[in-house]
């Protein structure tokens, strides 16, 4: 993997738990739409081939509203949502900074994004999700 | 006492609704740096004067951990977390956690952070004991 490090992370009961191959500095987004203000989530948004579910996959609990084109997915004991699937990158996965067992090895970049906007401002984030070609 | 204040909130998908009465104008809400308040993004608020109700329509989730003192409440349908509670003294008492209900004005304020990681059993008891806020939750039978 070119410059990419796998990172680990899971919900608080440690029934679900993710791998995620990222590079030392990450661009994250904090989003201010109903969802996200109601655990201050911290999106870093993967392509597909990057994100793997390690144990709790067929437990998840998975919430859609509105468009139900996101999938919320979360620990059905203990509530945390460690990752989604996306609107507005269904190709990839958004994991939740919060969630990851060592989130102070990686350099945060967090920019505001403005989701309750979202159909003005979503397709700026479509290429975060892309393939490395 | 002054005329104190009403606050309510629900979950995302408002299967849970809570009302928090208030008697200070100066309730604070904390962000606690656990594991799992941090994965939650949890701003809690309590006033040891005042009351606060939970309502579900249906059982709510409910999950424990570490000293085993409290029960923390999720709706089973979106996964928010909405509060804590814990029996003391034959009274129910209540942490809500105002980012999940969406509760004004603390849900868009930044929460102080703390840290009660050190505590011991006993202490940890008597602060909730101290702090947190007389209620009760309703899950209500669907019919």
């Amino acid at each position: 993997m070119n410059g990419l490090n796998t990172h680990a992370g899971g919900c608080h009961c440690g029934a679900v738990r993710f791998e995620v191959d990222l590079p030392d500095k990450v661009e994250a987004q904090s989003c201010n739409c109903s969802m996200c203000r109601m655990t201050g989530y911290i999106h870093v948004i993967v392509p597909e081939s990057r994100f793997r579910i390690t144990a709790g996959k067929d437990s998840l609990t998975d919430y859609a509203f509105n468009t139900e084109t996101a999938h919320h997915l979360f620990c059905p004991t203990c509530g945390i949502k460690s990752f989604y699937r996306p609107r507005s990158n269904p190709d990839g996965w958004s994991v939740n900074a919060r969630c990851l067992d060592e989130p102070e090895a990686l350099d945060l970049d967090i920019e505001a994004f403005d989701g309750r906007n979202w159909e003005a401002h979503a397709a700026r984030l479509a290429h975060l999700s892309k393939e490395a070609s | 006492m002054n005329d104190g204040q009403f606050h309510s909130g629900h979950c995302h998908c408002g299967r849970v609704s809570a009302t928090f009465r208030t008697t200070e104008a100066t309730v604070k809400a904390r962000s606690c740096q656990c594991d799992f308040c941090r994965r939650h993004g949890a701003k809690t608020v309590t006033d040891t004067d005042g009351f606060a109700e939970i309502v579900a329509d249906g059982p709510l989730m409910r999950y424990h951990f570490g000293l085993m003192t409290a029960e923390y409440l999720m709706c089973p349908k979106c996964g928010t977390y909405v509060a804590c509670v814990l029996e003391a003294d034959g009274i129910e008492r209540l942490s809500l956690n105002a980012a999940g209900l969406q509760m004004a004005p603390w849900a868009d304020l930044l929460a102080e952070p703390v840290d009660y990681s050190t505590e011991t059993l006993h202490e940890r008891l008597e602060r909730r004991r101290a702090r947190w806020t007389p209620g009760r939750v309703r899950e209500r039978v669907e019919a």
